[in-house]
């Protein structure tokens, strides 16, 4: 089996595909396409040796200056905050446990790390269904915010000085 | 452990004794606003006989508190760091 994966847009009906937790199952079954062509998600979908492992979707957004993290409001003027949200990230049952989350996570950065060189971004920001969730992305690097336990930031500057995205030109 | 700050007029008690840590950060801004226009500090109102009624108090736990969030993270976390590096990493 490959580590490595394959990420594409969604462009076209997606495969069948479960995590474990309906809902995600049911908006990339029903949404997500139509989320990827109205404009209000872009949907990718993570495929391993022909297999779909899992799906993430990421949304432009804002966070609203005095509920963002103290670091990702620091020195930002009191206006809301750019940032990319992670709207959605689901692995597959059968890919679960060898690391797809985090691989996810990581693309997930990269792409929002070069979206910030055409768009302002402060940070990648996801608010987790339930604790559980949280801290898997804790896990992989996010911070929870200070006042919002479930919901955690990464800022775009650390990426960057991690050298994210240098790969992925 | 407490901490104390002057305006060096009578102002009303802005905090109980049970505030929470948002409350407490409430009362320091709302002290600092006050701060430029007041120019209350003088030798005759020496910092250390600061007006009783604007000593803010807080509880060990909630300085605690205030000073982890105030020592947030100042570059990316080791976790960060392992999830950029990528499988082969």
């Amino acid at each position: 089996m490959s580590d490595t994966l394959t990420v594409a847009v969604l462009d076209a009906p997606p495969p069948a595909f479960c995590c474990g937790r309906e809902e995600l199952d049911r908006w990339l079954e029903h949404h997500g396409l139509q989320a990827t062509r109205s404009g209000s998600a872009r949907v990718y979908l993570a495929h391993r040796d022909g297999q779909l492992v899992g799906y993430f979707a990421l949304s432009a957004g804002a966070v609203e200056h005095d509920s963002a993290g103290i670091r990702t409001r620091k020195g930002m003027s009191r206006h809301p905050v750019p940032a990319v949200l992670l709207a959605r990230l689901a692995v597959a049952e059968e890919a679960k446990g060898q690391g797809v989350g985090r691989e996810l996570v990581r693309w997930a950065a990269d792409l929002t790390v070069r979206a910030a060189r055409l768009v302002a971004v402060r940070a990648l920001v996801v608010d987790a269904l339930d604790g559980e969730v949280a801290e898997f992305y804790a896990k992989v690097g996010f911070t929870p915010n200070e006042a919002n336990p479930l919901r955690l930031e990464v800022l775009v500057k650390d990426l960057e000085a991690l050298g994210s995205a240098q790969t992925a030109e | 452990m407490s901490s104390m700050a002057t305006t060096g007029k009578q102002t009303t008690p802005r905090l109980r004794r049970e505030a929470s840590l948002d409350e407490v950060i409430d009362a320091v801004n709302e002290l600092a606003a006050e701060w430029p226009s007041a120019g209350r500090l003088s030798p005759s109102k020496p910092l250390d006989a600061p007006d009783p009624s604007a000593v803010i108090t807080y509880s060990e736990e909630e300085y605690d508190a205030l000073m982890k969030r105030l020592e947030a993270p100042p570059a990316p976390n080791e976790r960060l760091r392992r999830t950029m590096l990528g499988p082969g990493g």
